[in-house]
């Protein structure tokens, strides 16, 4: 289980510094009754704000209602989700909002969304937690002027190390002090990043001395994750490396697909890869970066021990490479002429009605003028056909 | 005459004026007031109220009083036996509200 899981804290006291944003955030709280300005928690990622939150709901007796930044981009989104919940309290018990990273819309991406809060900020009929991490642009001086505003600041090392020494303590590890060291000044504050990194530390991965956890790079990781002795220390090794997450998948994919293993392997581990890019493109869709924390733990499923897998990238043969990249620009052009007459997308098209078409044509039921070029290529996929 | 709120220096206006714009020093130069950065320039411990040191921590390298969350622990309190639950203890002393139970 994941430490950061495991001592969330369960109540405002758990919580270590900021004690006394905290306790103006209580003390809000405490006194709530309608009308009253609606608050903000600023600070860095990882400080607490969230977990606030949650605790706020927790310990006051709320239903919360979480969203996000994407979710409130636009008036019709803010209207959809938070009418009812402003309108009908008695069908929802008693409900709480909490809006976070309502710093993360920027410029043109807001389609009125933030216009839309202001004005229910304005009239709060039930108390509204926003979370930010900085209020310097134009949009946040806005909200700042409709909400109590609650700074909370980065941790000091020493308080850092004392939270990381008690749950070593609890856990009934030792690091020695140059690696706490390291451990908790690398983390500028963030106890979650903090945490997560420690763990992997100590759960048997032992990142290279005069490198930083950001300098392990793509091939070494992909190696050092295959050739991990346990589970554990193949998490170790995921976190240790930052990449950019669509690098990540990628290295993952073109390494399983190159090396030999057997097809039950290659099933579930493509069903992994499939996983991971799912939620990739959910985020890069809906912008939800906070998901990615899960990302690790998906391709974590790509882990067994004592296989051949060794990092590989695009070691596909020459033939097959070639006919992806001129061949598919070319079906690509056939495609996209034919969905546009059909009335439907090029991937339905593609999907759904390209090989029934072959079919026709290689039936002798349709029969197609293409270029000299293309008509090639439909031969081909026509050759292709079983 | 605008004046620092801290230490009463007398500063000026910038010109042209626009609003929004900090009083500066004569010179033009912004006023890092001295007052209060030596009053800024330690934390305070949160279980004897004492000062932490901050110039002589081993961490100062790496930490600006100013940035950092303001109450912090000292060396003689970190060598206490149990220092989490000395600290502990001082939270829910200092602010009994967190101890909430509804």
């Amino acid at each position: 289980m994941m430490w950061s899981e495991k001592y969330r804290p369960k109540n405002f006291l758990d919580l270590i510094g900021n004690e006394q944003s905290r306790n103006l955030f209580v003390e809000w709280f405490t006194n709530w009754k309608k009308g009253i300005k609606p608050i903000l928690l600023v600070g860095p990622p990882g400080i607490g704000k969230t977990t606030l939150a949650n605790l706020a709901a927790k310990q006051f007796g709320y239903d919360l209602i979480s969203i996000n930044a994407s979710d409130v981009r636009n008036k019709k989104n803010i209207n959809e989700i938070l009418s009812p919940v402003l309108g009908n309290q008695t069908v929802l018990g008693t409900p709480m909002i909490f809006i976070d990273e309502v710093d993360g819309v920027h410029g043109r991406s807001d389609y009125g969304g933030t216009e839309a809060i202001i004005k229910i900020l304005k009239e709060p009929t039930i108390p509204i937690v926003l979370a930010a991490n900085s209020y310097s642009s134009d949009k946040m001086k806005s909200i700042k002027k409709v909400v109590k505003t609650i700074e909370l600041k980065p941790l000091s090392p020493k308080l850092l190390r004392l939270y990381l020494n008690r749950i070593l303590q609890l856990e009934g590890v030792k690091i020695d002090s140059d690696s706490l060291m390291k451990l908790v000044t690398q983390s500028r504050g963030d106890i979650r990043s903090m945490i997560n990194f420690t763990q992997a530390r100590v759960t048997g991965f032992d990142p290279p001395t005069e490198k930083s956890f950001e300098s392990l790079d793509i091939e070494e990781g992909v190696n050092a994750f295959y050739k991990a002795n346990s589970i554990d220390e193949a998490r170790s090794v995921l976190y240790s490396l930052r990449i950019d997450p669509r690098e990540k998948i990628n290295a993952f994919y073109s390494s399983i697909i190159t090396s030999k293993i057997s097809v039950d392997d290659l099933q579930k581990f493509l069903c992994v890869i499939s996983e991971a890019d799912m939620l990739y493109g959910k985020i890069m869709k809906t912008q939800q970066w906070r998901l990615l924390r899960y990302l690790d733990a998906i391709l974590l499923g790509l882990y067994k021990k004592d296989t051949s897998i060794r990092y590989s990238k695009y070691n596909l043969s020459w033939p097959l490479l070639n006919r992806l990249r001129w061949d598919g620009a070319k079906i690509k052009s056939i495609v996209a002429s034919l969905a546009k007459t059909m009335h439907v997308s090029k991937s339905t098209f593609s999907t759904i009605y390209f090989p029934f078409l072959l079919y026709c044509i290689k039936n002798k039921k349709i029969d197609l003028e293409f270029d000299e070029s293309l008509e090639e290529i439909v031969q081909k996929e026509i050759a292709l056909i079983k | 005459m605008p004046s620092c709120r801290i230490c009463n220096k007398p500063l000026i206006w910038k010109q042209p004026y626009k609003k929004g714009d900090r009083p500066i020093e004569k010179d033009g130069s912004t006023h890092n007031c001295s007052k209060w950065q030596k009053e800024n320039a330690d934390l305070k411990c949160i279980i004897c109220n004492g000062s932490v040191g901050c110039p002589n921590c081993e961490f100062a390298e790496y930490c600006n009083p100013q940035d950092v969350s303001p109450l912090c622990i000292c060396k003689k309190c970190e060598e206490l036996e149990d220092p989490f639950i000395s600290y502990r203890k001082a939270v829910d002393e200092k602010f009994p509200m967190l101890n909430l139970k509804i």
